[in-house]
C-alpha cells in the first residue's frame, strides 16, 4: 500500500516471508498427500513408493462392512455432537461478548481450555466419569465428549462474529419492540449466522477426526473411523486403510471449503454493511 | 368559480397552528443518577421536558448527554431517581415495553432486511396483520419521501437515504417521544443541513416530543425549542437557544455557543437595577448587564456582532481605543482581534463586509464600543 515502503529492503524481506510461508505450507502438506499415492498401489502393504498403480483398495474400501458402520457411526456422533456444541457454543459467546457478567476473560478462557488441553488429559478425566454413570461405549457418552471439545470452536468462531458489529442493533431492535427472545431471533442470529454455521462445520469435522476420545469412550459398536483406522494400522498393514484415510481427507478438506465460502460470503456481505453504514 | 378559488386558497395556506395540538409525551428525569462504582457519569439531575416540545442536550463527549438519554431509552439503569413519562415511572420498563423511538447515530438499519422490512419491524413486533404493515410501511416511505427504496437494502442507500428510513422506522408506530442520538453525525456539511430543515419539517407535522443529543450547538440551536447545556455529568443551563447566547450563565456556555470574548471583572463598582458598572484587573471600567446573582458573575461576555467598531461606536456606553491585531474577511464578515487598552487582552469583533467597506489594516488604531446591554456578567469557572 504505503509507496516509501517499497524500497529494496523491504521488496526483498517480502520476497523472504513468502518464501518462507511456502516452505512452511509443503512442509504440512505435503507429508499429508503422501497417502494419495499410497492409496493407488496394487502392492499389498503400505509401501512407498508404490510400485504399480490400482483402484482395488477404494473397492475393497466401498466394500468393507467395517467402514460402512464406522462411518455411519462417525455421522451418528459427529452432528449431534456438533448440534450440542453449536446450542452451548452460541449461549457462551452470547454471555461473554454481550452479556454483563463478572469475570468474562477468565470465563472465556475456561470456555476455550477444552480445546487447548491436550485430549488425553480430558479422555483420562472423562474416562472414570462417564464408567460411574455407566456412559463408556455408548452414543451420548462420545456425543457429550464431542460436544465438550467442539464447544471452544463454535464459541470462537461465533464471538468474533458477535464483535464484528456494534450491540446497536440489538438495542435499536428493542426500542423498536422486540422482546430478548425477538431480538435474537430476528437480529442477533441473521447477524451471526454464517459463524454459527461455520462453527457448526468445524465441530464436525473435529469430531470425524477425532481419535483419542474416540479410543477411550467408543465400544467396537460405536466405534468412529479414526479409531477403525487406528485398530487397522495395529494389526494390518494393508493400502486400503491410505484409501480410506484420502476419503476421509476429502471429507474434511469439503466441509473446510464450504466453511470458508460460509465466512468469504458474511464478509463480503460485512463489506457492504460498513459502507453502507457510513461511519 | 368563487367556491374554487376559495377552497384552494385555503388548502394551499394552511397556517402551520392549524395542525392537530401536540400528542406528544411529557418527560420528567426526577434526581436521576448514575454512577460506576466510584465514577459517577451523570450528578443528581431534575429536568422536564414539556410535551411535544423539541428539547436538545448538547455538550462535549463525556458530558453526561447519551447517558441521560440512555437512561430513557432504558438501555441503561439509573443508580437513583425515577424518570416518569406522562406521569408513569419507567425506569424497571424494559426498553421493549417503552414505545419510545430511537433514532441512532449511525442509523441501526437492519442490514439482512430490506428498508420495507426495516420499517414494518416495529409494527411485525406490535401483531400487526400483513396488509396493516404494508400499508403503513407505503405512507411512512412516502412522508421521507422514499416510495422506491422499499426493496432494496440499506446498504444500497445513500446515508442521507438511510438516515430517512432511521427516521420513518422509528416514527411508523407514532410514538409520542422520539429520541436522536447524534443522527446527523455521520454526515457531511451540506448534507446535514438539508436534513435539519427535514428533521424540524417532520417533528411539526409528527408533534411527538424530541429529545435530540448532539454536540454541535448550530444544530441544537436551529432545531430545538429549548436547549441544555451538559458538562462533567451536570446540567450547565438550559434555556430557549437565543436566552442561551444572550444570557449565557458561565464561561462554558459563553464559550460553548457561538463565539464570545470574555473579559475579567476585578470589581464591581455599583449596581443599578439590573446594570452594574464593573472595573477589569487592566484598569477599564465598563457597564454591563448583571441577569443575577451579581456576587458570583466575575467575568464580561461580549459577542462579537454586539461590538461597534468607528463611527459606529460613537454614542455607546462602553467606548475605548483600541489596536488592530488581527483583521481578516471571511464570508460575509471582517473580522477583528482588537486589543483593548490596558492589560486585558483582546476581544473580537465581527463586522458585516458590505462592499466598499475597508478592511483595517493590523496595526491602526480604531474605536470600539458597546452599550451596557450587549455585555453580560457570567460566573467564571
Amino acid at each position: 500500500m504505503n509507496r516509501t515502503a517499497a524500497t529494496p529492503f523491504w521488496r526483498i524481506a517480502s520476497a523472504g516471508l513468502v518464501l518462507f510461508a511456502v516452505l512452511v505450507l509443503v512442509y504440512l502438506v505435503l507429508p499429508t498427500l503422501v497417502i494419495v499415492p499410497l492409496s493407488f498401489s496394487s502392492d499389498t502393504f503400505l509401501k512407498f513408493p508404490p510400485s504399480g498403480f490400482s483402484t482395488r483398495w477404494y473397492e475393497s474400501f466401498a466394500a468393507s462392512a467395517d467402514y460402512h458402520f464406522a462411518i455411519l457411526n462417525s455421522l451418528k456422533i459427529g452432528v449431534p455432537a456438533a448440534l450440542v456444541a453449536t446450542a452451548f457454543g452460541v449461549m457462551a459467546a452470547l454471555a461473554v461478548v454481550r452479556g454483563a457478567i463478572p469475570f468474562r476473560r477468565t470465563l472465556a478462557a475456561l470456555v476455550i481450555a477444552p480445546l487447548i488441553l491436550p485430549q488425553i488429559v480430558l479422555a483420562i478425566g472423562l474416562f472414570p466419569l462417564m464408567a460411574k454413570v455407566g456412559l463408556v461405549g455408548t452414543y451420548p457418552g462420545i456425543v457429550l465428549a464431542h460436544a465438550v471439545v467442539t464447544m471452544p470452536l463454535v464459541f470462537i468462531t461465533v464471538s468474533a462474529a458477535l464483535r464484528n458489529y456494534a450491540p446497536t442493533f440489538e438495542l435499536a431492535a428493542m426500542t423498536l419492540g422486540a422482546g430478548p427472545w425477538r431480538t435474537f431471533l430476528y437480529v442477533t442470529f441473521p447477524m451471526i449466522r454464517p459463524g454459527v454455521i461455520v462453527g457448526f462445520i468445524f465441530a464436525l469435522t473435529f469430531s470425524f477426526d477425532e481419535l483419542i476420545l474416540a479410543m477411550f469412550l467408543t465400544s467396537p459398536t460405536t466405534r468412529t473411523v479414526p479409531r477403525l483406522l487406528w485398530e487397522q494400522l495395529n494389526f494390518q498393514m494393508t493400502p486400503v486403510i491410505a484409501a480410506a484415510t484420502v476419503v476421509l481427507l476429502g471429507a474434511t478438506i469439503a466441509l473446510l471449503c464450504l466453511a470458508a465460502l460460509t465466512g468469504a460470503r458474511a464478509r463480503r456481505r460485512l463489506a457492504g454493511e460498513a459502507k453502507g453504514a457510513g461511519a | 368559480m368563487n367556491d374554487m378559488t376559495a377552497s384552494t386558497l385555503q388548502r394551499g395556506s394552511l397556517p402551520m397552528s392549524d395542525l392537530p395540538a401536540t400528542r406528544g409525551a411529557r418527560v420528567e428525569f426526577d434526581h436521576i443518577s448514575k454512577d460506576y462504582g466510584d465514577l459517577t457519569v451523570l450528578h443528581e439531575t431534575t429536568l422536564t421536558i414539556e410535551a411535544g416540545e423539541f428539547f436538545a442536550l448538547i455538550g462535549p463527549s463525556g458530558s453526561g448527554k447519551s447517558t441521560l438519554l440512555g437512561i430513557l431509552a432504558g438501555f441503561v439503569p439509573p443508580s437513583y431517581g425515577a424518570v416518569r413519562v406522562d406521569g408513569t415511572d419507567i425506569v424497571a420498563m424494559p426498553p421493549y415495553r417503552r414505545n419510545i423511538g430511537m433514532v441512532f447515530q449511525n442509523y441501526a438499519l437492519f442490514p439482512h432486511m430490506t428498508v420495507a422490512e426495516n420499517i414494518g419491524f416495529p409494527l411485525k413486533m406490535r401483531g400487526c396483520s400483513r396488509g396493516e404493515i404494508g400499508e403503513r410501511v407505503k405512507k411512512a416511505l412516502a412522508m421521507v419521501r422514499l416510495e422506491a427504496m422499499g426493496e432494496r437494502r440499506p446498504a444500497q442507500l445513500s446515508g442521507g437515504q438511510q438516515q430517512r428510513v432511521a427516521l420513518a422506522r422509528a416514527a411508523v408506530y407514532d410514538p409520542r417521544l422520539l429520541l436522536m442520538d447524534e443522527p446527523l453525525g455521520a454526515l457531511d456539511k451540506n448534507l446535514r443541513e438539508e436534513m435539519q430543515e427535514e428533521i424540524k419539517r417532520f417533528q411539526r407535522a409528527f408533534g411527538a416530543t424530541v429529545i435530540y443529543v448532539t454536540h454541535d450547538q448550530q444544530e441544537a440551536a436551529f432545531l430545538a425549542d429549548r436547549l441544555a447545556v451538559m458538562r462533567g455529568g451536570m446540567l450547565e443551563q438550559i434555556g430557549s437557544p437565543r436566552q442561551l447566547y444572550e444570557m449565557p450563565g458561565t464561561h462554558f456556555v459563553a464559550s460553548f455557543l457561538g463565539e464570545a470574548s470574555l473579559l475579567p471583572v476585578a470589581e464591581i463598582l455599583s449596581r443599578e437595577g439590573r446594570e452594574v458598572t464593573v472595573r477589569t484587573p487592566g484598569g477599564l471600567t465598563i457597564r454591563a448587564l448583571a441577569p443575577s446573582r451579581v456576587s458570583e458573575r466575575r467575568a464580561l461576555c461580549l459577542r462579537p456582532e454586539n461590538i461597534a467598531l468607528g463611527a459606529a461606536a460613537q454614542g455607546r456606553d462602553n467606548r475605548f481605543l483600541g489596536t488592530v491585531e488581527e483583521a481578516v474577511f471571511t464570508t460575509g464578515t471582517l473580522r477583528y482581534r482588537v486589543r483593548l487598552p490596558g492589560s486585558d487582552g483582546l476581544v473580537t469583533v465581527r463586522v458585516p463586509s458590505l462592499p466598499g467597506i475597508e478592511l483595517l489594516a493590523p496595526g491602526s488604531s480604531v474605536e470600539i464600543g458597546w452599550d451596557a446591554a450587549m455585555a453580560v456578567t457570567i460566573a467564571e469557572d
